[in-house]
């Protein structure tokens, strides 16, 4: 049987050897669909305890990427054991880079972090217009969305893509979070987004307290 | 000597004067503003300034009068999108809102380190080029390089022949100091190699699955990278001539990673260019503050700029080793009314300045216009030119720059099947004398360099 805190610490103190080698033995063991489902949630928790590190300053972003690595990997192992009954997603997100910036290395890491957390996420890529954000909302009807940019310029992009949005009346439905090295407090107000964060571990705190 | 040439004379001896160890008549400044800074204030569309710099000219002018930098404001572009669209790059590439930019790529792949680290240069120049560079797959497409390489050679010289007289212009106009302060620069080996081979992600999962490959490739590329970053003449380098480092992954990684894998060749890299005498820079990106003990065992003397961080702290750690320059922040001339940005920039230099050793600057550059309130940048560099004023001009501050402080750590000379040199040059053509030496191999220095610059 496999030790469920242990997966958790593997994770969290990105022991990939070890994580590879306790899943493995999971997987030969033929589990049932609810075990492997346990055992996803022992590995999202040790996601948190990553996210966790990194806000204390123990981890850094070059973690936070592994750590994203590192799950995909586990993920993959478990994928023959888990069967058609994916788990529960606890919400939506469409994420974006906004238009005229081309960087996503931030928006990834929030992705995969958002995905550990039980988010399905709805990427966009980088560079989105207005309407690209605006189409996928309107289809997919998500409970957030992520605005991603490197570039003091993403700001403007960030305001036109909320009012595109809020045009569009669909802004009453959503939360929206901004993301990436130029966002402020200010920037937000301006912005008119409903949180903001320079922190992928942060900005998933922020999105779980709102569905919360 | 009239008027602009007494101003220059004063603006290049401050600058020498924070160089040379003497408490300077004020704070030398640093302000700049890009290309695409001057073309939104021109009301010029940003791809147009880009292909057109000229046009910006009456713009630079007026920006030029107004605010009092000891540099020139017309700051141009470092990526051109005439060169990355010519060799058809994929990691220059300009936005929709016309402002050229770095995405991630991937150009090396971590089952390549092994040839990689037996000749980098020939696996950047077979495998990672033709990766970025889609009109520079050297075997494949061997027509399709040598017009790309030509156009960017080409389309270079005339853009050169556009915004260089202007930028004469605007330094005989204002009495901006002439460029000799500035000495090249270059890559810490980890960041090129993370930058545009691995990707910033890749490097950052290497680090842990392939450790041993990751060091193995740091020390493969020092003497490239080595070679990049020294002036061509060693017997003859300009104490004043900062060779400037753009730093990229320090900050990103975990404390360990970054002393045992990339700080090493770093600080080599500096030894070595200082016991020719040749001092070096760097833009410390992102917060160092947790890495300031590292930065302490560089070179006396370096010049480091810093984005993040307290003040106080950087000065009281760095300050008397180094010349500090930069960190305060650009976010300040959009938040802050005009009043309350010169209490900031006065309370700034009351820690900065004192001592010297301190260039005033921004933290980062402005992209846009929008980043930028053009009454309160006035106001900033009014106040740092009347407040940053020493009352003991000439009295010694700082420590001593002294190569002969260094040792050389005798790297093994750059070699590869793709670089030619001059006794196999001589080999092949018998008939040339030794007078030829240095067209020849300044020839093949010219691609190296640029096989370099367009993959760092």
């Amino acid at each position: 049987m496999i030790n469920l805190n242990e997966v958790t610490r593997a994770i969290g103190e990105l022991e990939e050897e070890k994580v590879i080698g306790l899943l493995q033995e999971f997987v030969k063991s033929n589990p049932t669909e609810e075990e492997a489902q346990n055992v996803v949630i022992a590995c999202q928790k040790g996601m948190a305890v990553v996210g966790d590190l990194f806000e204390s300053g123990e981890y850094f972003v070059g973690d936070l990427i592994y750590a994203g690595e590192l799950l995909t990997g586990a993920i993959d192992i478990l994928k023959p054991v888990m069967g058609n009954d994916t788990s529960q997603k606890v919400g939506s997100v469409v994420l974006g880079t906004v238009h005229g910036d081309l960087h996503d290395i931030g928006k990834n890491i929030f992705r995969s972090m958002a995905e550990a957390a039980g988010f399905e996420v709805y990427d966009l890529g980088i560079d989105q217009p207005v309407e690209a954000f605006i189409e996928k909302v309107r289809l997919v009807k998500p409970n957030v969305v992520g605005m991603s940019g490197v570039l003091t310029l993403a700001l403007e992009s960030m305001k036109d893509t909320v009012d595109g949005i809020k045009e569009a009346g669909l802004r009453e439905d959503i939360k929206i979070i901004i993301g990436g090295n130029p966002v402020t407090k200010e920037a937000c107000d301006h912005i008119g987004a409903d949180g903001f964060t320079t922190n992928a571990a942060e900005g998933i705190k922020i999105i779980q307290g709102w569905l919360n | 000597m009239n008027e602009v040439e007494r101003i220059k004379a004063e603006r290049t001896q401050n600058m020498y004067d924070v160089l040379d160890n003497k408490i300077p008549k004020r704070v030398p400044m640093q302000i700049s503003l890009g290309l695409t800074v001057i073309a939104d204030y021109a009301g010029i569309d940003r791809k147009e300034a880009y292909w057109n710099p000229e046009l910006l000219e009456s713009a630079a002018n007026e920006l030029c009068e107004l605010i009092p930098s000891d540099i020139s404001l017309y700051g141009h572009s470092v990526y051109m999108p005439y060169s990355s669209q010519a060799l058809g790059s994929q990691n220059r590439q300009i936005s929709g809102t016309g402002y050229i930019q770095h995405p991630n790529t991937v150009a090396l792949f971590p089952e390549e380190y092994d040839e990689f680290i037996e000749d980098p240069y020939a696996t950047i120049i077979e495998k990672c080029v033709p990766r970025i560079y889609k009109n520079l797959d050297f075997e494949n497409n061997s027509v399709r390089s040598m017009f790309a390489l030509v156009q960017d050679q080409v389309i270079g010289q005339k853009m050169a022949s556009k915004f260089m007289p202007m930028m004469m212009r605007l330094n005989k106009k204002f009495g901006y100091p002439d460029r000799e302060l500035n000495g090249g620069g270059g890559r810490v080996p980890f960041d090129w190699v993370a930058d545009q081979l691995r990707s910033f992600d890749g490097i950052c999962i290497d680090v842990r699955r392939h450790r041993q490959k990751v060091i193995d490739a740091m020390e493969a590329i020092y003497p490239l990278c080595l070679k990049r970053a020294l002036p061509p003449d060693l017997n003859n380098i300009n104490r004043h001539a900062i060779g400037m480092f753009q730093l990229h992954m320090g900050t990103y990684l975990r404390e360990k990673d970054f002393a045992e894998i990339w700080f090493p060749t770093w600080k080599r890299m500096l030894y070595d260019g200082a016991s020719f005498g040749q001092r070096c820079g760097a833009f410390l990106e992102e917060n160092y503050t947790h890495l300031l003990d590292y930065i302490q065992e560089l070179p006396a003397g370096s010049y480091f700029t810093f984005e993040y961080g307290d003040p106080k702290v950087f000065k009281e750690k760095l300050g008397k080793k180094f010349v500090l320059g930069g960190g305060f922040p650009l976010q300040y001339l959009t938040s802050c009314t005009k009043s309350e940005i010169i209490d900031k920039t006065k309370a700034w230099l009351d820690i900065m300045a004192p001592g010297g050793q301190y260039i005033f600057g921004f933290d980062k550059s402005a992209l846009v216009l929008h980043d930028v309130n053009i009454e309160n940048l006035i106001a900033v560099a009014e106040t740092v030119r009347d407040y940053g004023v020493y009352d003991n001009p000439g009295t010694p501050t700082g420590e001593v720059f002294n190569k002969n402080d260094f040792t050389y750590s005798n790297p093994p000379e750059f070699t590869s099947k793709h670089y030619q040199t001059w006794d196999q040059y001589k080999e092949k053509n018998p008939n040339t004398p030794e007078s030829a030496r240095n067209l020849v191999m300044d020839a093949e220095d010219f691609i190296f360099n640029q096989m370099f610059n367009i993959t760092c």
